[in-house]
């Protein structure tokens, strides 16, 4: 292990693995963080000395967030119960999306965003906790999702204008959406808390069976003096998904 | 949260994708290419200039130093300006080599001048008197394909007439090159954002439009990672239309195993669909000198090493 990277996994990618069994086996790979888990998983991680880099539970869906304000009222109530939660298990992320476009432009999905992300900063400020809205892709995996391009989450980043407020990259999903990972990660890596990793096409290993060269991607990473973490995000197609996942690992190891 | 319809979903997409055993990150385990006698599974064409520490400053040793690589195929941009007798003997070396041409460009006055979006007469005359010595300079040096780069938006035009004109350009332009063969090439760039053509399928559209098997799709992979992402996908929407394909690594366009691209996996999609044409090598060096040349040899071995 180079120490370079952090290593985290998506819980969700091994949903057929119990918790326990999982935390045991990624703690003895050298991840040191299982994430996409909520307040019930974060003692259970614990005790296998895993933290959660980018925990959940209060977002509503992918599909329901900020860009709709007859959400706000619920978001925020959720965000603000949550918020002291995450900070008091020691973590410092929580995960938001925008939801679906539903029509809206991308003027009208920002400035939603920004009423709704205002009433939930100071709470997120208090607590140095970070809201981290992930980029996803809308061609393949999530039809009309509007955060599908770094250059809208960037904006919103700006319009905030808080450190507590950042984008998670997901490298598999800007590559169907936009390519370009390297320069666009060097240009923005100041808004970016957080990565995902999966390989295009498909969503399965990151491997040489796939078009992105992780280990350079990795590396480029690395450089922008990013000390947060990345999260193996793909799923398996091998029957041995643990082995899988510690070569995911072990490409990202640079 | 609900991420397990998405994760169904997702399992589905990607079933057909079977796993591939074998197959070693070519970063773990690095080729050390000779710099003669290599043989490739796909035609990868490389520049004048690229092996000039190697095998001198001349043209002729150049190509005779790229059939000892193993390269079978050679592109140069510049070709329509050099002079016949340089262009016949040029081609009448590749034959004897049994090398195959690429690309030149089809000169219309560069790549965003005279712009098809235009519609204006002056500048389609200037592309298609370009069409008429293109076949003059094609039938000198064996080529089949032509580089041709549509040129700057029309900013003050509709995006529908902006298009049409490029199409009614285009279908003038291959009227001249059916009869003798040749096969004019879009090139979709990354470098501005005032030039017309940016992606696959814009081209893809355009040609389907024009009709003709002289009007296809040149698929830059450099470009087109710039510019769109999703390789694989992409190139296999447009697969009927694409008939030749250029090569650099993203960001600094130079050969492969320098950027983001997993070219191995790429030049297998390449191959596992049946693609006999050519690969230009239209990038350049990481390194310098004879090492950087040699290197540049290595990267192709090792892209090329899939299975």
């Amino acid at each position: 292990m180079n120490d370079k990277i952090n290593h985290s996994v998506c819980r969700w990618c091994y949903e057929d693995i119990p918790l326990e069994t999982l935390c045991k086996s990624v703690s003895e790979m050298g991840f040191k963080s299982v994430e996409l888990q909520g307040p019930e998983e974060w003692p259970i991680l614990k005790k296998y000395g895993l933290t959660c880099a980018m925990p959940w539970g209060a977002e509503k869906s992918l599909e329901e967030g900020f860009n709709d304000p007859s959400l706000h009222d619920e978001l925020v109530a959720n965000y603000e119960r949550i918020i002291p939660m995450v900070a008091d298990a020691g973590l410092d992320n929580i995960i938001c999306f925008s939801g679906n476009r539903n029509r809206l432009d991308d003027e009208t999905g920002l400035q939603n965003c920004v009423t709704g992300f205002k009433r939930i900063l100071p709470v997120a400020e208090k607590y140095n906790v970070t809201l981290c809205m992930e980029l996803l892709n809308s061609k393949v995996d999530h039809p009309d999702y509007q955060c599908d391009h770094t250059n809208w989450g960037v904006e919103l980043c700006d319009r905030l204008g808080s450190d507590q407020f950042k984008l998670l990259y997901d490298i598999y999903h800007m590559q169907i959406m936009e390519g370009d990972i390297i320069r666009t990660i060097r240009d923005n890596s100041e808004y970016i808390a957080h990565y995902h990793t999966g390989g295009v096409p498909g969503r399965h290993e990151i491997d040489e069976r796939q078009e992105i060269n992780y280990p350079a991607v990795m590396e480029a990473i690395v450089e922008t003096g990013y000390t947060g973490f990345v999260a193996q995000e793909f799923i398996p197609t091998q029957d041995d998904k643990l082995a899988a996942l510690k070569r995911g690992m072990e490409i990202c190891d640079v | 949260m609900d991420r397990k319809s998405f994760l169904k979903k997702s399992v589905m997409a990607g079933s057909a994708m079977a796993a591939a055993p074998g197959l070693l990150a070519k970063n773990k385990m690095e080729i050390q290419a000779p710099v003669k006698g290599n043989s490739f599974n796909l035609k990868y064409a490389p520049h004048f200039g690229m092996f000039k520490n190697l095998a001198g400053d001349d043209l002729l040793d150049q190509i005779r130093f790229m059939a000892d690589a193993g390269f079978t195929a050679m592109e140069d941009n510049g070709m329509m300006h050099r002079s016949p007798k340089r262009q016949e003997q040029i081609g009448t070396l590749m034959s004897n080599l049994g090398m195959e041409m690429g690309v030149f460009v089809l000169d219309k006055g560069g790549n965003s001048k005279n712009s098809f979006t235009a519609g204006k007469e002056e500048y389609t005359e200037i592309f298609l008197d370009g069409c008429r010595k293109a076949v003059e300079v094609a039938k000198r040096v064996n080529a089949t394909w032509t580089t041709v780069v549509p040129g700057n938006f029309q900013r003050w035009l509709p995006i529908g007439i902006q298009r049409a004109h490029v199409i009614e350009t285009l279908r003038k332009g291959a009227e001249i090159l059916e009869p003798h063969g040749i096969v004019m090439v879009l090139e979709a760039l990354s470098d501005t954002p005032d030039l017309y053509l940016r992606t696959s399928d814009q081209a893809y559209a355009i040609c389907k439009a024009v009709d003709s098997p002289s009007c296809k799709i040149l698929f830059d992979i450099y470009h087109m990672q710039r510019n769109e992402g999703d390789l694989i996908k992409n190139m296999d929407h447009c697969w009927d239309e694409i008939a030749y394909i250029q090569i650099g690594d993203n960001p600094g366009r130079n050969e492969p195993g320098t950027g983001e691209i997993n070219y191995q996996n790429v030049f297998k999609f390449i191959h596992d669909k049946g693609y006999n044409g050519i690969l230009g090598m239209e990038h350049g060096k990481a390194g310098d000198g004879k090492e950087g040349e040699k290197a540049l040899i290595d990267a192709y071995v090792n892209a090329d090493n899939f299975t």
